[in-house]
């Protein structure tokens, strides 16, 4: 441990706040250097000085002065994960963007296959009232529209990806507002005082 | 860390825990922010304010980084604020000539006999840190009233960490000298 070092270690080793083994070390140090004894010797002068300048500064009853200022109706906003956990901030962003990202892409198939259903379905009306009341005939259509609704589904989906692949892209654009929003959110932010 | 328990007892809805913090950090703030506007009284009220303020915005304080400095900053702000919206004082203002501070610390209330030596020594102090640059005192009383370390000094002061250990260095040996002269008398142009 050097003089620079011992020099930023004084303070806490007045106030007794070091560990043992740093305190040892800093003792060791003082025994052999008589200039940082000195300022050993300076440091201890000044704490004494200004702790007696600010002991009970504040003056009685400043604490309960203090909570009675605050409104009974203040509260401090809820802590957000952030604070308490800073790596949260580099986690959650990316999960909720991966989130809306497959939130997306389960909306587009949800609609393709619908529309399939209600293609499928609209033809097996049409081959009801085509083949009038042939209840055979009714059932083969509903079955060749459940079919019909299996193989759209998979014709679509293979079919239009392209536009399937539209969706996603739209998707991903709103995820990374999202993301955007949600880091700009878990940003921790300072109080911004006006200064003189 | 007692301060980032008693801070997440407050986010948790807990409001006594923050009278804790308060006490523990009451008097270096006063003391602090006294160097800045003059004087006791007014610093005991910009403190309160201070504490008042932090409450309200503690959920925008990053309980990974130490609390003091972040307190400091808000208390610092709002002396300056005080000072700019303040006429000066002619009665006395503490970074101005020493002798002044005398006037100002008159119109203290006074303690009994048993506090009168007390009372001296902080007017002795008072006296001292009335002479010295403003930056040299604040990065004084930041590190032996606040007891900041080197980086936290930065912080609030907004400085780099080796500008805080020269200005540190030298506020020491500035307040030795005036003190010195003090104890023996002399008077400081």
């Amino acid at each position: 441990m050097d003089c620079d070092d011992v020099a930023g270690q004084l303070l806490p080793y007045i106030d007794g706040a070091l560990s043992e083994a740093e305190s040892e070390q800093v003792r060791r140090h003082l025994e052999d250097c008589a200039s940082c004894r000195e300022e050993h010797a300076a440091e201890v002068e000044l704490c004494a000085a200004l702790d007696a300048s600010t002991a009970g500064l504040a003056g009685p009853g400043f604490a309960d002065a203090v909570m009675r200022e605050l409104e009974p109706t203040d509260q401090p906003a809820p802590g957000s994960v952030v604070q308490f956990y800073p790596w949260a901030r580099w986690t959650l962003a990316p999960m909720a963007a991966a989130a809306a990202i497959l939130l997306a892409i389960l909306g587009a198939q949800a609609g393709e296959s619908g529309s399939a259903h209600e293609q499928g379905m609209a033809r097996a009306y049409e081959g009801a009232s085509t083949w009038s009341s042939d209840v055979s005939a009714v059932l083969s259509a509903l079955a060749e529209s459940s079919a019909y609704g299996y193989e759209a589904f998979t014709s679509e989906l293979a079919t239009k990806s392209g536009e399937l692949g539209s969706l996603v892209q739209v998707a991903t654009v709103l995820a990374a507002l999202c993301c955007a929003a949600l880091v700009a959110k878990f940003r921790s932010s300072r109080i911004e005082e006006p200064r003189s | 860390m007692e301060d980032a328990d008693a801070i997440a007892r407050c986010l948790a809805g807990d409001k006594a825990a923050y009278q804790r913090i308060v006490a523990a950090h009451a008097d270096p703030l006063v003391g602090i922010l006294k160097t800045i506007v003059g004087n006791v009284e007014d610093a005991r009220d910009l403190a309160q304010e201070t504490f008042v303020r932090a409450y309200r915005n503690l959920h925008t304080y990053d309980a990974s980084r130490p609390f003091k400095p972040w307190l400091y900053r808000i208390g610092k702000n709002l002396a300056f604020n005080h000072l700019s919206a303040k006429k000066a004082r002619p009665e006395g203002r503490l970074h101005g000539r020493g002798e002044e501070v005398l006037g100002d610390l008159q119109s203290e209330e006074r303690s009994p006999m048993a506090g009168l030596l007390e009372d001296e020594r902080r007017a002795a102090v008072d006296a001292v840190l009335a002479q010295m640059r403003p930056q040299y005192r604040e990065v004084l009383v930041l590190r032996f009233m606040g007891r900041l370390e080197y980086e936290q000094i930065a912080e609030t002061m907004e400085i780099p960490v080796g500008t805080v250990k020269t200005w540190l260095n030298r506020a020491k040996e500035r307040f030795r000298q005036l003190a010195a002269e003090s104890d023996s008398g002399k008077e400081i142009s």
